[in-house]
C-alpha cells in the first residue's frame, strides 16, 4: 500500500472540510460571535493538513482496493478529528469527548447530540454542525468525489469502498455518472427544501440548517425542541416529505425526474418501504389514539412524523417520545433497525436487507416443502444472487451482534437496558435520539465519556457499513 | 516542484501555523484583560460603592439612635459623617452607569434616600421632639430600611453581572489557552507528518541511488532506483543512467 497517496486523497477531504469550515467563520464573523477565532483556527489547521500532502505527494490515477478502503476509512476519522476542532476551541459544552461525539455524530448523520442547550452555540457552530451531516451525508469521501475531479479508476475505486454494493446496483451507470446523479439529486433536493421552508414561515438560516439535516438524514436542529419549535404543520409536512425521498435509492429519484423506466413508481422496494411505513405510522397513530392522547388529527400528526423520522434514520422530533406508550416505543425501535432504502443518505441496516432477508425466507420454506425444487429469491423481477443474499445474512447477523455487544458494553457502565439498547440501536443505526435517557428531545451529554466513546465507533462502523472497517483489522488477508 | 521548495513550504506552514497560534492568543489574552479591566472598573466599583453606602445608612441609623437617647452633639456627628459617606459613594454609584436599566436602581435609591435625609435633617433642626421612638420606629427607620433595600438592590445587579462575567471570563481563558493547544498537538503530528514524506521522498529515493550504484559496480545489474517524484532526484537519475549509458558505450 501506498502510504502517501492514501495521505494525499484524505488531504483532498480535508480541504473540502476547510471550505465549510471558511464558510462558518464567515457567518460567526459577520455576526461578531465569540466562535470567530474557533472557527478561523480550526479552518486553517484544517486547511494546512490538507494541502500539505497535496503538495509533496504525487498524484497517482490508480488505487488499489486497500488503499481505497484505507483512504475511506482514515478519510472519515481524519474528517471527524477536524471536525472537533471548532467545538474544542471554542468550549461552552465540549469536551474533547463532547466534541468528537458530536462531530462523529454529525458527520455520520446520525444527529444523537450531547448538547443540552443548543440554542446556547453560536450561528457560525450551528451552520457548521448542520454542514457536518451534509458533507456526510453522501459520505465524506464521495463528498469530496462531488467536488474534485480525480481520475476514473480512483473513483470507481472511491466509490466501491464507500458505497455498498447493493447501492451500486440500482445505479445503471458508470461510476463518474453516479457522483454526477447524485450531486443533481442531493443538491436539488437541498435547494428544494430550503426554499419551500423559508417560504413556509422558517427563517433562511433555520431552513439551510433544516435542509442540511433533512437531505443527509441527519436530524441537528438549530432549537433545543426540534421541529417542535416551530409548531407549524406546514414545515412539518415539508420536513417530512423531503425526509422520505431522503430515505430512497437517490439513482431512481433521478431516474423519476428523467422519465426513465426504472423509476420510484416501479421499484418493489420503495412499494413495499412505503407500505411498512404506512403501517407503522397507522399502529402508532391508533395506539395513540386509544391511550388517550389526544384526537385522531392530532395522534396522526405526531405518529407520522416520528415514524417518518425514525425510518428515514433523520432523528427530527415532534414530541418528547419517551412518554409514549411501551408499544409504539417498540414499533419505533423496529423502524430504527430496519431504517431506509440503499442508495439514499441513511444509515443502519437498510431495508432492501430485511426485504431479501425476507424473501429468502419465503424461499426456505418453498425449500422445504418442495426439496427437489428450484427457488430464487427474487426483488420484483430481478433475481438475488446467492452471493448477495449469503452477504445480506451475514451483514444483518453482524449487525445484531454488534448492537448486543455495544448494549453489554454500555450496561457495564449501569446504563439501564433501555437507555443502553437505543442508545446501541440509534447509533449504529444513525438515527439519533433512542428512548429511555435518551429520547427525542433528551441528549447524550450524561452518558460517561467511555460510553460516548463507544457509542461513536457504533456510529462510524454503522455509516461505513461494519465491513470495510473490519477488512483492516485483517491484515494478513490482505497480502 | 523543487526540493528546496517543498522543505521550504513545510517549514513555512509549520512557522505558520505556530504564527497564527501566538497572535490568536495574544488577540484571546488581549479580549481577557480587557474583560478583567472591565469586570473591575464597571461592576466592582459599583460594588464597592453600594457596599460603602450600606455603611453610610447604618451610621446614620446609629447617628439618630444616639441622638434620640440624648447624646445629640455625638449623634449629630455621626449623621453628617454617614451622610458625606453616603454623597461620595453615590456618586461614585452615579458615574459608574455600566448595566442596562442601572440609572433606574440609581434614581430610586437617590429618591428613597432624600425622604430619608429629609427626615433626619428635620430631627436635627427640631430641638425637641414628642413621642420620639415612636417617630424612630414608624418614619425614620422604616425609611432607613427602604434606602437600605434599593441601594442592596444595587449591589446584588453587579453582583450577579460580576457572576455571569466571571463565567465568560473562563470561557475567555479557555479560548486564548486553547489555540496554543491544538498549536502543539498538530505542529506535533505535522512534524510526524514532514518526517515521514522527507523520509519517504528524499531520504529513501537517495538511498536506493546508492544501492543501485553500488549494485551496478559490484554486479553490472540494470540502473533503476524508481524515483516517483518529478523533482532534482529523478534528474540525478537521470543522469546517473546516462552516465552509465555512457560508460557502457566506452
Amino acid at each position: 500500500m501506498r502510504i502517501p497517496i492514501v495521505i494525499r486523497q484524505i488531504g483532498l477531504v480535508l480541504v473540502i472540510n476547510a471550505l465549510f469550515l471558511f464558510i462558518s467563520f464567515l457567518i460567526s464573523w459577520i455576526n461578531n460571535e465569540s466562535s470567530t477565532v474557533a472557527l478561523l483556527y480550526a479552518t486553517f489547521i484544517t486547511l494546512l493538513f490538507g494541502l500539505f500532502p497535496l503538495v509533496f505527494v504525487p498524484g497517482s490515477s490508480y488505487l488499489s482496493t486497500l488503499e481505497g478502503i484505507s483512504i475511506v476509512v482514515f478519510g472519515w476519522i481524519a474528517t471527524c478529528l477536524t471536525g472537533t476542532l471548532p467545538y474544542v476551541i471554542w468550549g461552552g459544552e465540549f469536551t474533547f469527548v463532547n466534541a468528537w461525539f458530536e462531530s462523529v455524530s454529525g458527520f455520520t448523520t446520525t444527529g444523537s447530540s450531547i448538547l443540552a442547550d443548543v440554542e446556547y452555540l453560536t450561528s457560525g457552530l450551528l451552520f457548521w454542525r448542520s454542514s457536518t451531516h451534509w458533507i456526510g451525508g453522501v459520505g465524506v469521501i464521495v463528498f469530496a468525489l462531488l467536488i474534485l475531479p480525480p481520475s476514473a479508476t480512483s473513483h470507481l475505486v472511491l466509490l466501491n469502498a464507500e458505497i455498498s454494493g447493493l447501492a451500486k446496483q440500482n445505479f445503471r451507470s458508470r461510476s463518474k455518472q453516479i457522483v454526477r446523479i447524485l450531486a443533481l439529486v442531493y443538491i436539488g433536493l437541498t435547494l428544494s427544501e430550503t426554499l419551500l421552508l423559508w417560504i413556509f414561515g422558517m427563517s433562511f438560516f433555520d431552513a439551510i440548517n433544516h435542509a442540511f439535516a433533512t437531505i443527509a438524514t441527519g436530524g441537528f436542529s438549530t432549537k433545543n425542541l426540534s421541529i417542535a419549535a416551530y409548531q407549524s404543520v406546514a414545515i412539518e409536512v415539508i420536513i417530512m416529505l423531503f425526509m422520505l425521498f431522503s430515505g430512497i435509492h437517490f439513482g431512481l429519484i433521478y431516474a423519476t425526474f428523467t422519465g426513465s423506466k426504472d423509476n420510484i413508481f416501479r421499484s418493489p422496494i420503495v412499494k413495499y418501504y412505503l407500505l411498512v411505513m404506512v403501517a407503522g405510522i397507522f399502529l402508532v397513530t391508533l395506539k395513540l389514539y386509544y391511550s388517550d392522547f389526544g384526537s385522531l388529527a392530532h395522534s396522526l400528526r405526531y405518529a407520522a412524523f416520528q415514524v417518518i423520522s425514525v425510518g428515514t434514520t433523520t432523528g427530527f422530533a415532534t414530541i418528547d417520545t419517551a412518554m409514549w406508550p411501551f408499544f409504539t416505543i417498540l414499533v419505533l425501535i423496529y423502524f430504527t433497525i430496519q431504517c431506509a432504502c440503499v442508495g439514499s443518505t441513511s444509515g443502519g441496516l437498510k431495508f432492501d436487507r430485511v426485504f431479501i432477508f425476507f424473501r429468502s425466507i419465503g424461499r426456505q420454506i418453498k425449500l422445504i416443502q418442495h426439496p427437489r425444487g428450484v427457488f430464487q429469491t427474487r426483488v420484483g423481477k430481478k433475481i438475488v444472487t446467492e452471493e448477495i443474499e449469503n452477504q445480506t445474512h451475514m451483514f444483518i447477523l453482524l449487525y445484531l451482534f454488534i448492537v448486543f455487544i455495544v448494549t453489554l458494553a454500555l450496561t457495564a457502565y449501569n446504563i439501564d437496558l433501555l437507555t443502553s439498547f437505543s442508545a446501541s440501536v440509534t447509533t449504529i443505526g444513525n438515527v439519533g435520539p433512542g428512548f429511555g435517557g435518551v429520547s427525542s428531545l433528551g441528549n447524550f451529554g450524561q452518558l460517561p465519556d467511555g460510553a460516548k466513546l463507544i457509542l461513536s465507533v457504533n456510529m462510524l462502523l454503522g455509516r461505513l457499513e461494519i465491513m470495510s472497517i473490519l477488512s483492516l483489522f485483517f491484515i494478513k488477508s490482505w497480502r | 516542484m523543487k526540493i528546496r521548495l517543498k522543505i521550504l513550504s513545510g517549514f513555512l506552514l509549520l512557522v505558520g501555523m505556530l504564527i497564527i497560534a501566538g497572535v490568536l492568543g495574544i488577540v484571546e489574552y488581549n479580549k481577557l484583560s480587557k474583560s478583567v479591566e472591565s469586570l473591575l472598573s464597571d461592576n466592582y466599583r459599583s460594588i464597592e460603592a453600594s457596599m460603602a453606602m450600606l455603611e453610610a445608612l447604618e451610621r446614620e441609623d446609629s447617628g439618630i439612635l444616639l441622638f434620640l437617647m440624648g447624646h445629640k452633639s455625638e449623634g449629630s456627628e455621626i449623621i453628617k459623617s454617614g451622610d458625606s459617606l453616603m454623597k461620595v459613594s453615590f456618586d461614585v454609584a452615579r458615574n459608574n452607569l455600566t448595566e442596562q436599566n442601572e440609572n433606574i436602581y440609581i434614581d430610586s435609591i437617590e429618591k428613597s434616600y432624600d425622604e430619608f435625609k429629609n427626615l433626619w435633617s428635620k430631627l436635627l433642626v427640631s430641638q425637641e421632639m414628642n413621642d420620639q421612638m415612636n417617630w424612630y420606629f414608624d418614619q425614620s427607620h422604616s425609611k432607613f430600611l427602604e434606602t437600605k433595600r434599593q441601594v442592596r438592590n444595587l449591589l446584588v445587579l453587579n453582583q450577579a453581572v460580576m457572576y455571569d462575567e466571571s463565567f465568560h471570563l473562563s470561557e475567555n481563558a479557555r479560548r486564548a489557552v486553547m489555540p496554543g493547544v491544538v498549536a502543539i498537538v498538530a505542529a506535533l503530528v505535522f512534524a510526524l507528518l514532514f518526517n515521514f514524506f522527507i523520509n519517504y521522498y528524499f531520504v529513501s529515493p537517495i538511498n536506493r541511488i546508492i544501492k543501485r550504484i553500488q549494485n551496478f559496480t559490484s554486479a553490472e545489474s540494470n540502473f533503476d532506483a524508481q524515483i516517483e517524484t518529478k523533482d532534482e532526484l529523478r534528474k540525478l537519475e537521470d543522469a546517473i543512467r546516462n552516465l552509465i549509458y555512457k560508460l557502457k558505450r566506452h
